[in-house]
């Protein structure tokens, strides 16, 4: 019940502030951020499903013992190997790292400047947990799903990047 | 919008996952998709929410990945 009242409040703040004009790059790419967390969480979802069988990553981090290896039939079939999982989860860490100080990195830049080294760290880690989903075992349509979202997030943080040097209005 | 609104928002989003029991992965979805013409500051309030939740899943990847 409680969750019927605050739908319609939710979206009526959200669209009270959604007409738009030209938005500087700045906005642009901040928004975008935002965006990309999403897409981060849902990589690290997929990844959980076919390493340990939950629907989440949080929910593993409260069933599972040992985060290290993966324990379902279908992780075995498909290929993830704890070496793959791990490195994974290795990009994982320094995408959620550079993530974390992306939203401030990008308050403080402004037209000229490089572009932040947490917005390329995190293109660089996405873009190599990209790499991985693509050597797993592709008629998996879990699999299918890792490597649709992870591109997407690769393609997001792309467009970050050429949103900052005005490549992309 | 105006620092009232900013507020509201933030408490939107909130109670979402508070009240609501949304994922937040869900609510950040709303968000992100709902928002097309937000300042930094406006960011900046919604992001300080869901920064909770990037820690507890960094987290995760920490341990999964053997430190």
């Amino acid at each position: 019940m409680k969750r019927l009242l605050l739908i319609p409040l939710i979206f009526a703040l959200a669209f009270s502030g959604a007409c738009g004009g030209n938005r500087p790059p700045k906005e642009i790419a901040l928004q975008a951020a935002t965006s990309t967390n999403q897409g981060l969480d849902l990589i690290q979802d997929v990844e959980a499903q076919l390493c340990w069988g939950t629907t989440t990553a949080i929910e593993a981090k409260n069933t599972i013992a040992d985060l290290t290896k993966c324990t379902t039939p279908v992780a075995a079939h498909v290929g993830l190997t704890t070496e793959k999982h791990q490195a994974f989860n290795k990009a994982l860490v320094t995408a959620y790292k550079a993530h974390l100080t992306m939203a401030a990195d990008l308050r403080l830049w402004s037209a000229g400047m490089p572009t932040p080294t947490s917005v390329n760290d995190y293109v660089t880690e996405v873009t190599r947990a990209l790499e991985l989903a693509k050597t797993l075992v592709s008629s998996n349509p879990t699999v299918q799903l890792l490597i649709a979202d992870a591109l997407a997030l690769v393609k997001s943080g792309q467009d970050i990047i050429a949103t900052l040097k005005g490549v992309v209005k | 919008m105006d620092p009232i609104q900013i507020e509201a928002w933030t408490v939107a989003i909130e109670a979402l996952i508070k009240v609501g029991g949304y994922a937040v992965t869900t609510v950040k979805g709303w968000f992100s998709h709902a928002q097309t013409d937000l300042t930094d500051d406006q960011v900046t309030a919604a992001w300080e929410t869901i920064e909770a939740d990037d820690r507890v899943r960094l987290a995760i990847a920490q341990a999964a990945s053997g430190g």
